[in-house]
């Protein structure tokens, strides 16, 4: 029996009945008085000199009220990572890929935004096209950015252990290859960003934001401004999964225009722009080598990847780390070497989606599990068993695996899945196969370098005791952060979750780095717990001064207070003064133990207002061991599946029957939102699994920008889904919590694989597994070959530090 | 005797002067830098710890700190 009231429960969302009756606001929904509307002129071609832009028309234009072009905004680079500032708010010499922006406009509605566009002249010379990061890398290619070099953004080598050693040791070697296409995070609500001046200078930006903080303090720094004078509000959210996480060029453009025009502006991306602007997955190509003894032991990895970053950096620098960290665990495997390239293309640009980097890699890294299990005619599941990690365990570049309920995951979905039964067992064209991940629980570092507290919350008591509001700059982007923080201060506090009300997402209530990394529930949770825990503390301590007991005698329950057991209270006294305070009101308490919104009241007639702040740094990680320790994190979570699929022997099509997943959130917050997660995860890595391709034509123009070419599942794709939640007790989370938003997206990809593999007995080795691809694959006897991660001019380098 | 003179060397973006001779290693300890925590890039190159010493720097060479561990 759980010892928690709230926690652990299937609690109704707080945004449920606004969303479910459209009543939610999102920030397209919002209108400003004076309001402007802006639009941005992007590049059609996808590299060319700029020779000159003329916008005497569109300035001449009826309506039209600011033009910007490079000449009228701050020269100040900006970008993710400061050692990666690469981008200039509008282009200025070069254009890199379709769809960078050259000038902006506002005008007093849309229309006359979009005409004034249509009048600006803007001469190009054309430069050759690099749409392949292979070509990108050839020697001789043209340089695309003037910062990288060769065309690259980032380069990785690292080596843990001593892989060439492990190799001798090894009685199976399985190497090979898996490479993908670009994908888009397909989030339903396209970027929309609103900015408006005050009297006073000061700056509200209100958009459609995964993080808040780091919107805050890029705005503030492209503008000039002190970070205190740029408030960011993010409405509701419709998903965001990585991309809306970095400020873009459209919110920056938003509070230039605004600040030019002196009238509020919004801007709103089309859907063709939200695939232009990307930041969505990288296209990965991935080399491989597993090693194991005759008993399946692991014993060493040799990886090799090339990403397709488009024009700029993003996130891609640390894309390129997590895609060769990611495989550190969840199995025991002491020699890891991994060299990862990140090239510059002139396409849109690519940065983090949920999974981070390790998605790909960790499909290739499961397919070849199954490939040594195979040749040392071992089951997947007991392979994977005999090689799991323990909680405590530590993986060979310094992960720690606090707590891992990684064995339990794989045994509810060997059980759960009938594995046992239907492995090897099912006729041709019908097949099963599993996989296993994991994930950070939060980035141990942030994004820029920084003692910040990582997360902070405030909990304020209403003067009458009667609501418990909570303060916090997170993200509920529509993932259930909102509720998922108001349960952890219920419980905290010992109320019922109604007494609960959250505001969010805007930076003048606290700090906290947003939504990405899975970080929130972690880290925003032990924020908000300590914050409760301290206006609980207060609360209980007027109590006990009043009844001259020790606060120690007493607790919250229920909306209770509560004598220890075996102590007896009198709370006769106190009621009595509550009632005389509130004679009249027709909500006095009746008989019974005092309540929290008698004694809250009673904390504020004695201390005036109830208020605490808690605050959250991740404690020192990683440094064990040589080398950079990348993706060091609090806590991990883990998941494994189970996917059985049939494959139409003539067309290639698959069908995929029934997933069963098993995840490691530790302690689950809400039930319900942990198993929406693990849906919402299966559902996007199903879609990257079977058919989402960002596709481009020869000249860099993206084919299939929008919803109804871009395919992704909808319900109707969905197969049947077992969602096994297993708990465990991570000691770095609140309560015992850490993650399920990405973790639960790596074992579907390779699950897949492997089930295809069972069902046709070919390995295939290039992403989307396309209807097309396999039934070519059926036809030959053997799977399209994928590209090398290794370019010509790129030397392998073996790492002895 | 050495002759001594100072030299500036952009770290993080910010220019920093510093008495020369001086290694990458020695910059990174005098600023406090996490090095077992950070990847450390010298000129836009990746530089392993065990070499940290035994890069001598320059006038203008431009130092990163990077930690990398963030995003989705």
């Amino acid at each position: 029996m759980s010892r928690h009231r709230i926690l652990g429960t299937r609690a109704p969302r707080l945004d449920a009945a606004a969303k479910a009756t459209g009543r939610a606001v999102y920030t397209d929904d919002i209108s400003l008085p004076g309001m402007l509307h802006g639009a941005i002129l992007q590049s059609p071609v996808a590299h060319a000199r700029i020779l000159s832009i003329d916008t005497t028309r569109a300035k001449a234009l009826p309506g039209v009220e600011a033009v910007l072009t490079a000449a009228d905004v701050p020269d100040r680079l900006f970008g993710v990572s400061p050692a990666r500032y690469d981008e200039n708010v509008l282009a200025i010499e070069k254009v890199l890929y379709v769809g960078d922006e050259v000038a902006a406009v506002a005008a007093v509605n849309l229309e006359t935004a979009r005409e004034a566009l249509a009048l600006i002249d803007v001469q190009y010379e054309p430069l050759p096209l690099l749409l392949n990061a292979r070509e990108a890398l050839a020697e001789g290619a043209i340089q695309i950015h003037p910062i990288y070099e060769g065309n690259v953004s980032g380069r990785v080598q690292q080596e843990f252990g001593d892989v060439d050693a492990a190799r001798e040791q090894a009685t199976v070697i399985c190497s090979g290859r898996l490479d993908s296409e670009m994908q888009d995070a397909a989030f339903l609500e396209p970027q929309v960003a609103i900015a408006e001046f005050d009297a006073q200078g000061n700056l509200t930006l209100t958009s459609s934001t995964q993080s808040v903080h780091y919107i805050q303090r890029t705005v503030a720094m492209v503008l000039g401004m002190p970070v205190g004078k740029v408030r960011v509000i993010k409405p509701a959210v419709g998903g965001g999964f990585g991309p809306k996480a970095a400020c873009s060029t459209m919110e920056l453009l938003t509070c230039l225009l605004a600040r030019a025009s002196k009238k509020p502006v919004k801007i709103a991306f089309t859907r063709e722009q939200v695939f232009l602007h990307s930041r969505s997955r990288h296209k990965f190509l991935h080399d491989m080598t597993l090693g194991a003894d005759a008993d399946g032991k692991l014993l060493f990895l040799d990886h090799e990847a090339l990403l397709d970053g488009g024009a700029y950096a993003s996130f891609g620098i640390a894309t390129v780390y997590y895609a060769g960290s990611l495989l550190g665990g969840p199995y025991k495997l002491p020699n890891m070497r991994y060299s990862g390239t990140r090239s510059v293309t002139n396409k849109p640009t690519c940065g983090a989606q949920r999974g981070h980097g390790g998605v790909i890699a960790r499909g290739l890294f499961e397919r070849l599990l199954d490939e040594v299990a195979e040749k040392l005619n071992l089951d997947p599941v007991q392979l994977r068993l005999q090689n799991m990690m323990e909680a405590g365990d530590v993986t060979c570049n310094d992960l720690n695996m606090s707590s891992l309920g990684m064995r339990e995951c794989i045994e509810a979905v060997r059980d759960g899945s009938g594995w046992i039964e239907k492995k090897g067992q099912l006729p041709r064209g019908h097949g099963i196969g599993v996989a296993c991940g994991f994930f950070v629980s939060g980035a141990g570092y942030p994004i820029y370098r920084s003692e910040t507290f990582h997360s902070t919350a405030e909990i304020k008591l209403q003067e009458d005791g009667g609501t418990v509001l909570l303060r916090t700059a997170a993200a509920d982007i529509g993932q259930g952060t909102d509720t998922a923080l108001a349960m952890i201060a219920a419980e905290t506090l010992g109320v019922e979750l109604d007494h609960v009300r959250v505001e969010s997402g805007d930076t003048d209530l606290s700090v906290d780095l947003g939504a990405y990394s899975s970080r929130q529930t972690l880290m925003s949770g032990h924020a908000v717990r300590e914050a409760a825990e301290k206006v609980r503390a207060q609360v209980l301590e007027v109590v006990s001064e009043r009844l001259n007991v020790a606060a120690d005698d007493l607790r919250i329950e229920g909306g209770l207070v509560l004598p220890r057991d075996g102590v007896n209270l009198d709370f006769a006294a106190l009621r009595t003064q509550y009632i005389k305070e509130h004679r009249g009101w027709s909500d006095n308490p009746g008989e019974g133990p005092l309540t929290f919104r008698e004694a809250s009241r009673l904390a504020f007639l004695v201390r005036g207002t109830i208020v605490a702040t808690g605050g959250y740094k991740p404690p020192l990680l990683g440094g064990k061991f040589k080398g950079a320790a990348v993706g060091t994190s609090p806590a991990y979570g883990c998941s494994a599946q189970a996917v059985e699929l049939s494959v139409d022997l003539e067309t290639g099509q698959v069908t995929v029957h029934r997933v069963t997943d098993a995840h490691d959130c530790g302690q689950a917050i809400n039930l319900t939102s942990v198993e929406g997660q693990m849906q919402g995860s299966v559902s996007m890595g199903l879609g990257e699994a079977l058919f989402e391709q960002v596709r481009f034509d020869a000249k860099g123009r993206c084919l299939n920008a929008n919803l109804a070419d871009y395919k992704i599942p909808t319900a109707l794709d969905m197969p049947h889904m077992d969602c096994i939640v297993v708990e465990t007790h991570e000691p770095n989370g609140p309560y015992g919590a850490k993650e399920v938003g990405e973790g639960a997206i790596m074992p579907t990809i390779p699950a897949v694989l492997n089930a295809l593999y069972d069902a046709t007995g070919i390995r295939f080795e290039k992403l989307p597994l396309t209807a097309q691809q396999i039934a070519t694959a059926l036809r030959t006897g053997k799977p399209v070959p994928a590209e090398s991660a290794q370019p010509d001019n790129i030397g392998y380098c073996k790492i002895d530090g | 005797m050495a002759e001594t003179t100072a030299l500036t060397v952009i770290v993080n973006g910010e220019p920093h002067r510093a008495a020369v001779p001086l290694t990458l290693l020695e910059l990174l300890e005098q600023l406090g830098e996490p090095i077992d925590k950070a990847v450390i890039e010298h000129n836009g190159r990746y530089v392993r710890r065990p070499e940290l010493d035994g890069v001598d720097l320059s006038d203008g060479d431009r130092v990163e700190v990077i930690l990398p561990a963030f995003g989705g």
